[in-house]
């Protein structure tokens, strides 16, 4: 759906682009959870996006034990941001952490257990996602489950 | 409409955050307003009132969702039966069909309770459930659905 003014072209490049970085953040969680001995299972979201029409994105489900989380992408266009996806404790989907795309680099707000306290999950100091990060908040989510 | 269950938490969720968003422009905006009162007013409809709609933007997310909700169960039971139940028979035939436990069932009709004291005003005193607590618990009965279904 290229909107008024926009080629076509420019539009498929917008969401190609989107959903290769998609691809490959679903692509390492995936292989980070695998390492973590966590079972994943990728799943399609039909997303909606006035910018770029209707479109189908890849997410995931890590799964440990009874503790299962969703690896959720919410959207290309956010004020600050190339993309948002957000992390969900399943099944009641409590937030978890979101993830923003800052230069490139994905960026995760979650509360650690041990950062202080703020008033609301964006207001927590943000770390570059990684299989380290991402290892420390699923034990939490472990831990909270036991 | 969708048959895929996580199709409709995603859909219960996505109220939830358009709620966030709303209360977060509604904020910046009450913010703005105490400096420059005049952003406040509609050159044709005249005065717009903020204190109204901070106050009942939660609720009215809320009925929203509810909608979504009974949307997904109206999906799901349309394979069991081709009848339209009232929603309250919808929560129970849908528990009593996936043997979901009463808790769960419970927790949805109190949140159908409250969202039906903030559509028709009844005077029945009901418990008020933030809009996020709303959402555990319809995604919770929701999550007893199989994950595809038609």
């Amino acid at each position: 759906m290229a909107t008024v003014g926009e080629p076509q072209e420019a539009h498929d490049l917008v969401l190609k682009g989107w959903l290769d970085c998609l691809g490959r953040l679903v692509a390492d969680v995936q292989r980070w959870a695998g390492e973590l001995d966590w079972s994943t299972r990728l799943i399609s979201k039909k997303m909606k996006d006035s910018r770029l029409g209707t479109y189908s994105a890849p997410a995931l489900i890590i799964q440990k034990e009874t503790v299962r989380v969703l690896l959720d992408p919410i959207g290309r266009s956010a004020p600050g941001a190339d993309g948002v996806v957000d992390l969900y404790l399943m099944p009641a989907y409590d937030d978890i952490a979101s993830l923003y795309l800052v230069d490139d680099v994905w960026r995760m707000h979650y509360m650690f257990a041990e950062a202080p306290t703020v008033a609301t999950m964006l207001d927590a100091e943000s770390v570059p996602l990684s299989r380290e990060t991402l290892g420390r908040v699923l034990d939490e989510m472990c831990r909270h489950a036991a | 409409m969708p048959h895929r269950r996580y199709e409709w938490h995603e859909r219960v969720k996505g109220v939830e955050r358009e709620y966030r968003a709303t209360r977060l422009g509604l904020a910046r905006l009450e913010l703005h307003a105490r400096s420059d009162p005049g952003i406040l007013k509609d050159a044709e409809k005249g005065s717009l009132s903020l204190p109204d709609a901070v106050e009942n933007v939660e609720g009215t997310y809320l009925i929203r969702m509810v909608a979504e909700f009974e949307n997904a169960l109206r999906s799901f039971w349309l394979t069991i039966r081709a009848t339209r139940p009232k929603a309250e028979e919808l929560v129970d035939g849908i528990g009593s069909r996936r043997k979901i436990l009463s808790d769960p069932i419970e927790d949805v009709h109190a949140v159908r309770d409250y969202r039906n004291g903030l559509v028709h005003e009844s005077e029945k005193n009901v418990e008020a459930i933030a809009i996020g607590d709303a959402g555990r618990r319809l995604n919770l009965f929701l999550s007893r659905l199989p994950e595809e279904w038609g």
